[in-house]
């Protein structure tokens, strides 16, 4: 059908080469500053043809703070610049309307002075389908879907969304991963139910869950042999009370389990609850190195922080605000993934 | 060598949101009410009482509604506040906003 589309946006013509595109696009700011694939008509027509018969001006999101209307058809421009196939379109279709729900609060992921990135995890059967890996380097280079699917995000953020850099995104430093944050979870290894399933999704389901979230910190645990001293060194870790969510103590900080630490916590009788229920308890910071007036803060606020505010010592969320996931390949790393103290909204994927 | 033409399309989304006029300003603070919005993340409870302590020195009969009178403007609850925004300052006979300053 890719043929017969006609598309309604704006056309342009540019001369001479691919450079002087990337040089249009990227002098406009319609880009991450990498180089973009052209967006042709053809190649844009291909990528709508993804979508079966709908129509290109169907309207997914209007994604804030531009509120500018996210068609399928400015989905595909983007879809193509950033390098996706078209097969990628229903993920990041349904990843926009994730993100376009109010509990994701898009307005203040956009413009706000946190790192903040929207972290995209799949779940279900599409992952495998279209090659998208939650396994080794799953956040590193070498895998088209998880680049490019992240990067498409990125810029319809910015170019459909308005988060221009420095301008509407005010983020103090940014982060690598603003250009691109997309991975599967590893479901083959997951020892516990995956989280599309904790969520109430069918294990056929295939699912998108955003989380507004800071970079992957590493968790290096080659000593221990048991699951508690696994999990006492991970606790340990997330324990830093300057992350958005010890600070705010709202939104849902991620652990990420690679499969040989996931395998020895099950092994030795950890659910996930009881993970969540560990981390709960011990991933605590010692308000005895919190400065006095970071204490008085926390003491005007006993409806937020109520016995934490004094409290020795602190958790960084509540109980029930712990995800927990697993991901990556050989070896063991973990990684804690701060959130920016939003909600994640999870959305089945029309496929 | 043959030049390469290309025919791309624009990728930007049409706003589906015109601009806003604003509301005209106040010429003279004096005797008006102010209402405070916060998010409560940034130090706003240093902030207000600072800026209010200011304002009422130059404008002696200006009144103020409290941050904490209308909830805070983000995170969870934020949509359901700003959803009952408009009513409540209207409500409160708000002829200003203090937005942004101390969250």
């Amino acid at each position: 059908m890719g043929d017969s589309i006609t598309l309604a946006s704006g056309k342009f013509r540019i001369e001479n080469s691919e450079e002087a595109v990337n040089s249009f696009f990227i002098e406009r700011g319609w880009s991450d500053g990498l180089p973009i694939i052209p967006p042709t008509e053809e190649r844009v027509t291909g990528m709508l043809a993804s979508v079966g018969h709908k129509d290109p001006q169907d309207v997914v999101a209007i994604l804030p703070p531009g509120m500018g209307a996210a068609t399928l058809e400015k989905i595909a421009i983007n879809a193509v610049m950033a390098g996706c196939l078209p097969d990628y379109m229903p993920v990041i279709v349904s990843a926009l309307k994730a993100m376009s729900d109010e509990r994701f609060s898009l307005r203040g992921v956009q413009s706000t002075t946190h790192p903040c990135s929207p972290l995209v995890v799949v779940n279900g059967p599409i992952a495998q389908r279209i090659g998208l890996n939650g396994k080794g380097n799953a956040f590193g280079p070498g895998v088209r879907a998880n680049a490019t699917i992240g990067r498409a995000l990125r810029l319809i953020l910015i170019n459909v969304g308005g988060a221009v850099p420095g301008e509407i995104d005010k983020s103090t430093q940014g982060q690598p991963s603003k250009y691109t944050y997309c991975v599967a979870e590893n479901e083959e290894e997951n020892p516990w139910e995956p989280y599309h399933v904790e969520k109430g999704f069918k294990a056929e389901d295939s699912t998108v869950t955003v989380f507004a979230a800071e970079n992957p910190h590493n968790i290096n645990e080659h000593t221990s042999v048991t699951g508690k001293g696994l999990l006492m060194t991970i606790a340990a870790t997330m324990a830093t009370p300057g992350n958005n969510n010890a600070h705010f103590f709202t939104g849902e900080p991620v652990l990420m389990l690679c499969p040989e630490h996931a395998a020895t916590i099950a092994k030795d009788g950890f659910s996930k609850e009881q993970v969540k229920e560990f981390l709960f308890l011990n991933a605590r910071f010692s308000l005895k190195n919190l400065s006095e007036e970071n204490l008085q803060y926390r003491r005007k606020f006993p409806e937020k922080y109520g016995e934490f505010a004094d409290g020795e010592p602190a958790p960084i969320a509540r109980k029930n605000d712990f995800v927990v996931m697993v991901l990556g390949g050989h070896g063991k790393h973990s990684c804690f993934i701060p959130t920016f103290g939003n909600n994640s909204v999870t959305v089945l994927i029309d496929a | 060598m043959k030049e390469i033409g290309y025919k791309v399309v624009w990728p930007l989304g049409k706003r589906i949101a015109g601009p806003v006029a604003l509301a005209p300003r106040v010429a003279n603070l004096s005797g008006k009410t102010i209402c405070e919005l916060s998010d409560y993340g940034f130090r706003a409870e240093e902030m207000f009482p600072l800026i209010r302590t200011s304002l009422s020195r130059r404008y002696p009969e200006v009144k103020f509604i409290e941050y904490g009178t209308f909830g805070n403007t983000h995170g969870p609850q934020e949509n359901e506040i700003i959803a009952t925004l408009a009513e409540q300052l209207r409500q409160y006979g708000c002829d200003a906003v203090i937005s942004g300053v101390g969250g």
